[in-house]
């Protein structure tokens, strides 16, 4: 039986993911320095980590999927976030706006795909609608940019621990010997993120 | 085209496409409604869903699943029109003025999403939805590495004509591509035929990028366009006509190439000049034999088909595609 780590953090996940985030043989992050956080794309994991054992994370197909879909999701949306963008980035190519729209076209294809790969066509289905409603919400409510920002995170971390089953087993399961492996490499995740990041 | 679409069969499958999109773009909301409908009544070619229902119509398929996934083609292009609006700081299209000059980039682009996201929903209506979906995030995925490619081209004189086609296949032709061999997978298509349909598609869509290169330096087009000539050089893109001039040695090959590096510091004097260069070592006529070779390439790939009257609309959209003037 795979460990963990194994089944989630294993060599090929790392390879995959740097090959997703990078864009024409350039990291996204290095597109728009400073203007993701770590603490976001990862929130999802470490809230995982901190709150479930390998039993409850038992469907490897719907958490691989979530765990991906939910980092390319968050740079889908922040990078469309133009105004957000435009005050936070300390960096700016005279094609930042074009950049901006085409990472987050990007990362929207990824993170359809992240779903796909795993064979999770119901998951996906509730993924898609949520975001919808988040898309309406960004572009008929009047908001500002940390508020805009604050709704994304917040929806798409909410709607990724319901796919996950974590409403109705938050806090209940027992804490096994196996989650020590599976929280070592899931903070490498975290490290790896954010040496990716600076 | 134009005589395509008047064709009996094609004007009710289009009927049927535009009754279903407008169905789907029935919102609740009212800006909404109002915008992403504007959108959708201000015309446009339909190339796209009609290619896709033709190859449909050449397998006899009259199911409704043809029907929702030409409609997701022209709802993927309509979002992506928002978006280029954007990026183009566009104020007018099509007559009206654009999202983005009305509420600004931020709202433009959710709403570019927010149609991105509807169109997604309606793949699980059809059977095929797995297909449909890696089909749509792989144009998505694409797509976006082409235009990335295209920015990190700008003003490179180190490019070349495979670069090109880098940038020009996954811009245009893929799309294209993509739709009709999506139309032969819908109607189960055998291998070969899907093949045969993909290829018309891509090569047709080469030829639909490689004629817009040429329009762009046409008067004549430019000013039915409303752009003016040499609007891509401009912006520090290096298209067809010029990489093949570039290709050869030429007296005047360091002074163009110093005016590309240094974004044409004498603006339209520059531009006007490189024009010329182009015309005088056979850039025009060089890329219209390529534009040809496409168009030849896009029909043989039919040959291998079942003669069908179909096939036929299909030979006259590969001739419209080298025509067109707009």
């Amino acid at each position: 039986m795979l460990s963990l780590d194994e089944k989630y953090f294993s060599d090929n996940f790392y390879k995959s993911l740097i090959e997703k985030l990078e864009i024409e043989g350039k990291s996204i992050f290095a597109y728009f320095p400073s203007f993701y956080s770590v603490e976001e794309l990862t929130s999802v994991i470490k809230y995982a980590i901190n709150n479930t054992s390998e039993k409850m994370l038992c469907n490897q197909s719907v958490v691989a999927s979530v765990f991906q879909a939910h980092i390319f999701s968050q740079l889908s949306l922040q990078s469309h976030l133009v105004g957000r963008l435009k005050q936070k980035s300390n960096f700016f190519s005279e094609h930042w706006l074009e950049y901006a729209i085409l990472a987050g076209d990007y990362f929207a294809g990824r993170y359809i795909n992240a779903f796909l790969e795993n064979d999770c066509l119901d998951e996906l289905k509730i993924w898609v609608k949520g975001i919808a409603d988040l898309n309406q919400q960004l572009a008929t409510c009047k908001m500002n940019e940390d508020e805009q920002y604050k709704l994304i995170t917040c929806t798409l971390f909410n709607n990724a621990i319901s796919l996950l089953g974590f409403e109705e087993k938050l806090f209940k399961l027992e804490i096994d010997k196996e989650r020590a492996t599976f929280l070592s490499r899931s903070e490498e995740l975290v490290m790896f993120m954010k040496r990716l990041i600076i | 085209m134009k005589q395509l679409l008047q064709a009996a069969f094609m004007k009710q499958k289009i009927n049927q496409t535009e009754h279903y999109l407008t169905n789907v773009l029935s919102f609740d909301n009212l800006l909404l409604n109002t915008e992403l409908n504007k959108i959708l009544k201000s015309g446009g070619k339909r190339l796209r869903p009609a290619l896709l229902l033709l190859v449909g119509e050449y397998f006899k398929n009259d199911k409704h699943d043809i029907i929702v996934t030409a409609s997701m083609m022209e709802l993927i292009h309509m979002a992506s029109l928002i978006h280029d609006d954007v990026n183009d700081k566009a104020d007018i299209r099509r007559g009206s003025k654009t999202i983005n000059s009305l509420y600004g980039d931020d709202i433009a682009v959710h709403m570019g999403d927010f149609l991105l996201m509807e169109t997604l929903l309606q793949s699980f209506n059809v059977k095929q939805t797995q297909l449909i979906l890696s089909t749509l995030a792989y144009l998505a995925i694409e797509m976006s590495k082409g235009e990335f490619a295209q920015i990190n081209s700008f003003f490179d004189i180190s490019q070349n004509k495979e670069d090109y086609y880098y940038r020009i296949e996954r811009k245009t032709a893929f799309l294209i591509a993509e739709s009709c061999k999506l139309g032969a997978l819908l109607s189960n298509g055998s291998p070969d035929e899907v093949l045969a349909f993909y290829k018309y598609g891509y090569h047709i869509g080469l030829a639909f990028q490689i004629k817009d290169d040429l329009m762009d330096l046409d008067e004549a087009s430019v000013l039915k366009l409303g752009k003016p000539v040499g609007n891509d050089l401009k912006q520090g893109l290096l298209n067809l006509p010029l990489l093949l001039v570039l290709e050869t040695e030429f007296p005047e090959k360091e002074k163009v190439c110093k005016i590309v590096q240094e974004k044409l510091p004498n603006g339209e004097k520059d531009i006007s000049f490189i024009k010329e260069i182009i015309v005088k070592y056979g850039g025009i006529e060089k890329s219209n034999e390529i534009l040809d070779q496409h168009i030849d390439l896009a029909k043989q790939a039919l040959k291998s088909l079942n003669d069908n009257q179909i096939l036929n609309y299909f030979y006259d959209g590969a001739d419209y595609i080298k025509m067109r003037k707009i």
